[in-house]
């Protein structure tokens, strides 16, 4: 996906390199920066980044596309910062919450659309970084990075079905959360409930 | 889904880095690019067609840089250390032999510095040629082109050490008389293995006889033109170093050599530590003998050191024929001990067997040996404490003059009715220990007593 050796290079390998931090280091640090909540630690993360594929290149391989493989490296960065701060690990989120990934055939895209359809985009955005990361994950990689399931499902290193159930749930967890907020009442009951 | 993206990702871009902070990133990647060129050239993206490829008139191979400097490394490394390391094992007649003769050989007498290491030099190659010679003998390729070729290259070696040996005496007289002897002992050694060799292989084998010749005549010219002696100083110096040299060659060759050659070349390098300093005593009393006593256990050293070099040697010779056993004081006293048990046991057997002798003449003779042998006994019972050699050399003359008397035949088969009423006397041999056995095969004899003294 990424890396590569053998593939064609237009102007020097520094400028290229240097062509796509000026172009995506801003997504990057947005990126980090939402999956973190921690401004100068999304910095340090995207110039680990790009420090990263710099010795790559070095060590006499050409990356392809930079996009993608920027992103897969600030993925690792991300994951190894969390295990760093002995958080938990995503197995044990998915275990505490008891949610399995489950599987997508009951799921179409119509009802991924519909259910965005219904959420107030700027509400969702302040209530994503309470999500747990696998969540968040995924939907700043297709929200805000723009990125579609299959790209994502690389980056994670998932499957593209996996991916598609975790946007799901991570939608309907924050439509959940914005009714709640909504709706006070109707939330104590559900509590109750 | 859409308004809700654009809404989702309309708040997300308020995050963004501001200029400074992109300024600073982007220096301080700037400055990690430099500190971090890149060494490597890009790789190779255009890549020909197939169709190119096989019309074009020579054919282009894209070969990574790491992978071409690691092939150019191996291939010099064959050239530098493989191939000299094949020529190596190569007799006359292989193709490499050029190599090993021409360019190894003669690069590391290149390297070697002073005028007694360029002598050992060319004393080994001679040792080589030699080693070769005697392994196409063995296996039946030694061609008389070959043979003569041999010849010629000991000449040339033995020529060559001439030469450094005389260019050396002009600045160290000694260092030149050691080179000397080294030079003669290998040469007397080599000839030796190779005549035994000869006569052990004359079936499969072919002879090598011309070549021990040589050996023989360049050893001649050798002890022809050598003159000085080696001061006692150096003697000793020289000797203690390759005593140190022995015993590491010793210890080296220990999983080749058999447990018999492994104890007798240890044996034999203790000697020459023993002789050594028997050698001091000696040039205390008399400077010439102690002097001539060390330079003939340098040429031991160096023999014993070609039959650690060279495995054909070992093969060939029974190191006891060129270096024999020197026995230790304590090995000394037990054969002196030997002896005299032996000879004493005989006496009394003869003295009890002497009466039923029936011939006259050989009963007249034995009486008047026996006072002597006597006399012989009891000089080496005092003086085994004080002497050893003069005991020992009592005990091995009484004992002597008893084995004479008891091979004779009145005493093999005397009249046995005389000796059932005289004797209830153990055999000798019964008495004898096992360090008699083992030492004392060298010393062994079957002279019969000498007529004056039986008279």
């Amino acid at each position: 996906m990424a890396g590569s050796k053998t593939t064609s290079t237009s102007g020097s390998q520094e400028e290229r390199f240097l062509e796509a931090f000026s172009e995506y280091n801003d997504a990057l640090f947005r990126h980090a920066a939402l999956r973190i909540s921690d401004r100068e630690r999304a910095i340090d993360l995207v110039h680990d980044t790009f420090t990263k594929v710099w010795t790559y290149i070095k060590n006499g391989h050409e990356v392809e596309q930079y996009r993608p493989f920027l992103y897969k490296v600030l993925n690792n960065l991300i994951i190894d910062e969390y295990r760093k701060q002995r958080e938990q690990s995503l197995d044990a989120l998915l275990a505490q919450d008891g949610v399995t990934e489950g599987s997508f055939t009951d799921l179409v895209e119509d009802t991924t659309e519909a259910l965005a359809a219904t959420l107030d985009g700027k509400q969702a955005f302040t209530l994503v970084a309470t999500l747990p990361d696998v969540y968040r994950e995924v939907l700043l990689f297709r929200f805000v990075d723009g990125l579609g399931p299959k790209e994502i499902s690389e980056l994670v290193e998932e499957s593209e079905n996996v991916v598609s159930v975790r946007i799901h749930r991570g939608l309907k967890l924050l439509r959940d959360m914005i009714e709640d907020r909504n709706n006070p009442d109707k939330a104590i009951k559900k509590k109750k409930k | 889904m859409k308004r809700f993206s654009e809404q989702f990702k309309k708040q997300a871009s308020s995050i963004r880095l501001s200029t400074s902070e992109k300024d600073v990133l982007r220096d301080r990647l700037t400055a990690y690019m430099a500190y971090h060129p890149i060494t490597t050239p890009a790789p190779k993206t255009a890549t020909p067609s197939r169709r190119a490829m096989f019309t074009e008139p020579f054919i282009e191979w894209a070969m990574p840089t790491r992978l071409y400097r690691q092939l150019v490394l191996g291939c010099f490394a064959l050239v530098l250390i493989g191939v000299p390391a094949l020529a190596e094992r190569a007799v006359p007649g292989d193709v490499l032999y050029s190599m090993k003769v021409r360019v190894n050989e003669e690069v590391r007498a290149s390297l070697t510095s002073g005028g007694y290491e360029k002598v050992a030099w060319e004393t080994k190659r001679l040792e080589r040629r030699i080693s070769e010679a005697r392994l196409l003998a063995k296996e039946g390729k030694l061609t008389p082109e070959i043979e003569a070729g041999v010849i010629a290259a000991v000449n040339a070696h033995q020529e060559a050490a001439a030469g450094e040996i005389a260019t050396l005496r002009s600045t160290d007289a000694d260092a030149a008389a050691l080179a000397e002897l080294t030079l003669v002992s290998v040469l007397d050694v080599q000839s030796a293995a190779l005549r035994a060799g000869d006569t052990a292989s004359t079936t499969e084998g072919m002879s090598t006889v011309a070549i021990a010749m040589a050996l023989d005549e360049a050893q001649a010219h050798v002890e022809q033109v050598s003159s000085d002696g080696v001061s006692y100083e150096r003697l000793v110096a020289q000797l203690e170093q390759e005593t140190t040299r022995g015993r590491e060659l010793l210890l080296s060759i220990k999983d080749n050599a058999t447990e018999q050659e492994y104890t007798d070349l240890e044996r034999r390098i203790g000697d020459v530590e023993r002789k050594l300093a028997q050698g001091a005593t000696i040039y205390t009393e008399d400077a010439v003998r102690g002097q001539e006593f060390l330079t003939q256990t340098w040429r031991d050293m160096q023999v014993v050191i070609t039959f650690m070099t060279d495995i054909d040697v070992r093969s060939s010779l029974a190191i006891e024929n060129l270096v024999p056993i020197v026995l230790t004081p304590e090995e000394e006293r037990a054969l002196a001990i030997n002896a005299y048990n032996e000879a004493e046991t005989a006496l009394i057997k003869i003295e009890e067997t002497l009466p039923a002798v029936e011939d006259a003449g050989i009963s007249d003779k034995v009486a008047l040996t026996i006072p002597q042998i006597k006399e012989l006994l009891l000089t080496a019972s005092t003086s085994l404490d004080t002497d050893v050699v003069v005991a020992k050399a009592s005990a091995f003359e009484a004992r002597e003059y008893t084995r004479s008397i008891m091979s004779l035949a009145s005493f093999t088969n005397p009249n046995p009715d005389a000796i059932m009423m005289t004797t209830g006397l153990p055999d000798a041999s019964s008495t004898a220990t096992s360090t008699d056995g083992l030492l004392d095969t060298a010393t062994d004899t079957t002279e019969v007593l000498p007529e004056t003294q039986v008279e």
